[in-house]
């Protein structure tokens, strides 16, 4: 759905093809077309060590979430770093001395044939001894010999086939999750089992009532029927006992209340049966009951863990390293954390800054855009101060750290971050409240039942209240909600949108203000070439190509709008001019481009930059060439979404870091009034206060270090994939992929889930409304609470499996 | 009907056994990646094929 109308999605990847690109590869026979020659690498690679069947089996990719091709080869450059022993260090696990073993995470993974490819991929390597590749957590288990083969090969081996992976320490939560999961599926498994058995003897003895039955049977299939159910009764329905206790101790009531004195009065009831010929037996109802419970439970638990571990995922930071000096100004591979005030590193172009300290040696510029949301990199000379997080783009800097990291920017931003989150509005979820209220409505009800009865027929009035307990099991009722969440967190993700926190579908519905955040949200976050004018070159292909041939050497972001097109041109001695441009020879004459200032320099008259915007001059001594405006365009699908998020009656608000007007600008072009740039974190956080204070439910949408804070604040919050790990953290959820519209889809979901719980509540109390009087009026055997029980479960959990029918269009990633 | 003495019995030692069977492939993580095991038939892991054609730190053509 991210492929133009017109066009070719790549094969491999399924990004659009750009028009002028003929890249190809075979792949059984058939010539599939190729976005890029990184997918044409991978591709390649996969086709000739012969395992393209990967292609045949792959499962449809959520647009957009495969690995994007051009990250690879960068991070590539870095693999070495890991083969250095300390970097390792806390990583790898030597079981012997001939073997060492890691854990990696594997990013890219979708579906059952990636992992396929990795494993085969490399358990054909040299050296390697073993490799586990588990698809629901995405890591991969590598144990490999180290006097054959070595870390960053094996990294290098894995990228190959298009993964990015990289060394993983496992999070405490994930343990939480093991054991979690662990727990829920024995519990789950032995209910299941012992109410299939119990069943069977219910079976007979509801038979034997009709058709008459040998009393001593009768006695044996009560005594089975309580053996089997014992071990349900005590291990499997531990959850409902613990979180019923733990809801009474803070005076509170929940579906867990009525479900544990159920179980119980039934079990208890249930023996005193069995040892004085009590009118029935329940030990069928009360597995059955366990069973079924346990079962919705744990599947609304496996989609919160997927959402978890999707989210552990996406927030896990590389480790940051540092290039520490020593006394003798060698650099020296460490930890960024270790780092303490005054040492001494060095920072290579293309880096991040490991903390914050001053320059000493080098100037350069720094892109700070996470911090301030300026989309141009700042000019840093010695003297200046840099902030930790932010990326040196054009030359090496040697820095002095001046704060340890504990006090650093970035400590400071999360602090700001942990506020926000404390104060952020809660949302009460509407389950609960219904629940509660249904709750303490069934108990009062049950003892004004039992009084009836006691003073009319004392004999009977026990039965009844638990013929009441069981048939109006809050069952469906509790099932209601969490089933629709389930299938909606499901489908969400389905459409490339992860939610990460409870409460996130909820707080969707009442949003009335979209705010976004103008760098990285609305616009791609990188310059392209929009606009050429040719002053004196001869054509409009030989002025791009020059400027090409230049820019190649700069990695400046505006240098950048230039590297995809294609170089030509015989030009040398090419440097580069941080903050300013570059120069070289170019039939024999200098040539320059960059600010006007810089490459015009050599003219006898300077040009003037011909409108606004950001214009690049290229020039010769004795001409101007050309100019090219650079803009750091729209995504695709902004205009669309904000069109219709105006349609649908949200208002749509711009905050914004950057001072240079361009925000406005994109408020202009997409019709969005109410603009806010310049602001800091801090006026972030008040302008949403005050929106909120107004009445307003905020959804954000932000991806910079500088949104965290507001991220955490708003009602509820998106970070963009591509975002920064701490926005990620923050946000409620995460869009996967490039692309914006999948919020709509999103929003859409969310009310069709709504009117799922509406339906799936208005069942599960409709059918307590009837099943109820008849049970209080003693007219229901035990049987026939059984059978309404489960049938008005299974009817709540079959509406709410209707919301991931409809997201079904863009098949799952896993 | 007597018959039920005996195999109602037997039956729960089969549960027993099953109970056992189940408990021990939770806890040696049989069910820990559900969504693999299922798609892994589809895969042939015996086909012939070529030995790698390029040592594994072939260098990487640059991004487009």
């Amino acid at each position: 759905m991210n492929a133009p109308p017109t066009g070719l999605a790549c094969f491999h990847c399924g990004l659009p093809v750009p028009a002028d690109c003929k890249l190809q590869v075979t792949i059984a026979g058939t010539p599939r077309a190729m976005c890029c020659p990184g997918c044409q690498a991978v591709a390649q690679t996969i086709v000739d060590i012969g395992m393209d069947s990967y292609y045949e089996h792959r499962g449809p990719s959520t647009p957009g979430t495969s690995q994007a091709p051009d990250l690879v080869p960068e991070f590539l450059t870095e693999l070495q770093d890991w083969d250095d022993p300390e970097l390792q260090q806390p990583f790898v696990h030597s079981p012997d001395s001939t073997h060492r073993e890691i854990t990696l995470m594997v990013n890219g993974i979708t579906c059952a044939a990636c992992v396929w490819l990795v494993e085969q991929h490399l358990n054909g390597q040299d050296g390697i001894e073993q490799c586990q590749v588990n698809l629901s957590s995405h890591r991969a288990r590598v144990v490999w010999n180290p006097g054959s083969t070595s870390l960053s090969r094996i990294i290098r081996a894995i990228a190959q086939v298009g993964y990015k992976a990289e060394p993983y320490n496992p999070v405490q939560q994930e343990d939480v999750i093991k054991r979690e999961n662990r727990q829920a599926l024995l519990r789950m498994g032995l209910a299941g089992l012992g109410a299939m058995q119990v069943m069977m003897y219910a079976a007979g003895l509801y038979w034997g009532a009709w058709e008459g039955i040998d009393p001593d049977h009768v006695v044996f299939l009560r005594w089975v029927s309580g053996v089997v159910c014992t071990p349900v009764f005590f291990y499997s329905c531990v959850p409902f006992y613990q979180n019923a206790w733990r809801a009474l101790k803070h005076r509170h009531l929940n579906m867990d209340v009525p479900v544990s004195l159920a179980l119980v009065i039934a079990y208890v009831a249930s023996w005193w049966s069995v040892f004085f010929q009590g009118p029935e037996v329940y030990f069928d109802s009360v597995s059955m009951f366990a069973f079924f419970l346990l079962l919705g439970r744990y599947l609304e638990m496996r989609v919160r863990h997927r959402s978890q571990r999707t989210s552990i995922r996406l927030s896990h930071s590389s480790i940051q390293t540092a290039r520490r000096l020593d006394a003798g100004g060698n650099p020296q591979l460490v930890p960024a954390e270790k780092l303490r005030k005054g040492d001494r590193v060095l920072v290579r172009a293309g880096e991040q800054i490991p903390g914050d300290g001053s320059i000493l040696e080098g100037s350069s510029s720094v892109n700070e855009s996470m911090l301030t949301g300026e989309h141009l990199p700042t000019p840093k000379m010695p003297g200046d101060d840099v902030t930790g997080g932010t990326l040196n783009i054009e030359q090496p800097l040697v820095l002095e750290i001046q704060r340890d990291p504990q006090e650093s920017t970035l400590s400071t931003l999360r602090r700001l971050l942990d506020r926000a989150e404390s104060e952020k509005p809660s949302t009460t979820l509407v389950a609960d409240r219904i629940s509660s209220q249904f709750v303490a409505a069934l108990l009062i009800i049950s003892v004004a039942v039992f009084a009836f009865w006691w003073f009319h027929q004392p004999e009977r009035a026990f039965w009844i209240v638990l013929a009441v307990l069981v048939v109006t099991c809050p069952c469906a009722l509790s099932l209601a909600t969490p089933t629709a969440i389930t299938a909606a967190t499901a489908a969400l993700a389905n459409q490339g949108f992860l939610s990460t926190r409870a409460h996130t579908i909820e707080g969707l519905r009442y949003i009335t203000d979209v705010v976004f955040d103008k760098t990285g949200t609305l616009t791609e976050g990188r310059f392209s070439l929009v606009e050429t004018r040719l002053l004196d070159g001869d054509s409009t292909a030989q002025v791009e190509a020059l400027a090409a041939a230049l820019e190649q050497a700069s990695e400046h972001p505006i240098a950048r709008a230039f590297h995809p097109l294609g170089a030509s041109g015989d030009v040398a001695g090419i440097r580069v001019i941080p903050n300013e441009g570059v120069h070289g020879i170019w039939n024999g004459a200098e040539i320059r481009i960059g600010k006007p200032g810089f490459a015009g320099a050599l003219l006898a008259s300077r040009p003037a930059a011909p409108d606004a915007g950001q214009w690049v001059l290229l020039a010769t001594a004795a001409k101007a060439l050309a100019w090219f405006r650079v803009e750091d365009r729209l995504r695709e699908d902004a205009a669309t979404l904000v069109q219709q998020l105006q349609q649908t009656g949200k208002r749509c608000h711009i905050l914004s870091g950057d001072g240079s007007g361009h925000a406005r600008e994109i408020g202009r072009q997409l019709g969005i009034a109410d603009v806010r740039d310049n602001a800091s974190p801090q006026d972030k956080l008040d302008y949403l206060k005050q929106l909120q204070a107004s009445g307003a439910q905020v959804l954000m949408l932000g991806d910079g270090l500088n949104d965290a804070p507001v991220l955490a604040g708003a009602n509820v919050s998106i970070a963009m994939s591509d975002g920064t790990d701490l926005a990620k953290v923050a946000a409620d959820g995460v869009l996967l992929g490039q692309s914006l519209s999948p919020l709509l889809q999103v929003l859409t979901i969310v009310s069709q889930t709504y009117r799922i719980i509406k339906q799936n509540l208005a069942w599960a109390i409709g059918y307590n409304l009837i099943a109820l009087p008849v049970a209080a009026a003693g007219l229901i055997p035990p049987w026939l609470s059984a059978l309404g029980m489960s049938a008005s479960s299974l009817i709540v959990v079959m509406n709410a499996l209707r919301i991931n029918r409809h997201g079904q269009r863009a098949t799952t990633d896993r | 009907m007597d018959v039920i003495y005996f195999l109602i019995p037997l039956a729960l030692v089969l549960l027993v056994a099953a109970v056992w069977a189940f408990f021990w492939a939770v806890k040696h993580d049989q069910f820990e990646d559900l969504d693999r095991e299922a798609n892994r038939i589809l895969f042939d892991e015996d086909i012939e094929r070529p030995k790698k054609p390029s040592p594994p730190d072939a260098p990487k053509p640059p991004p487009g």
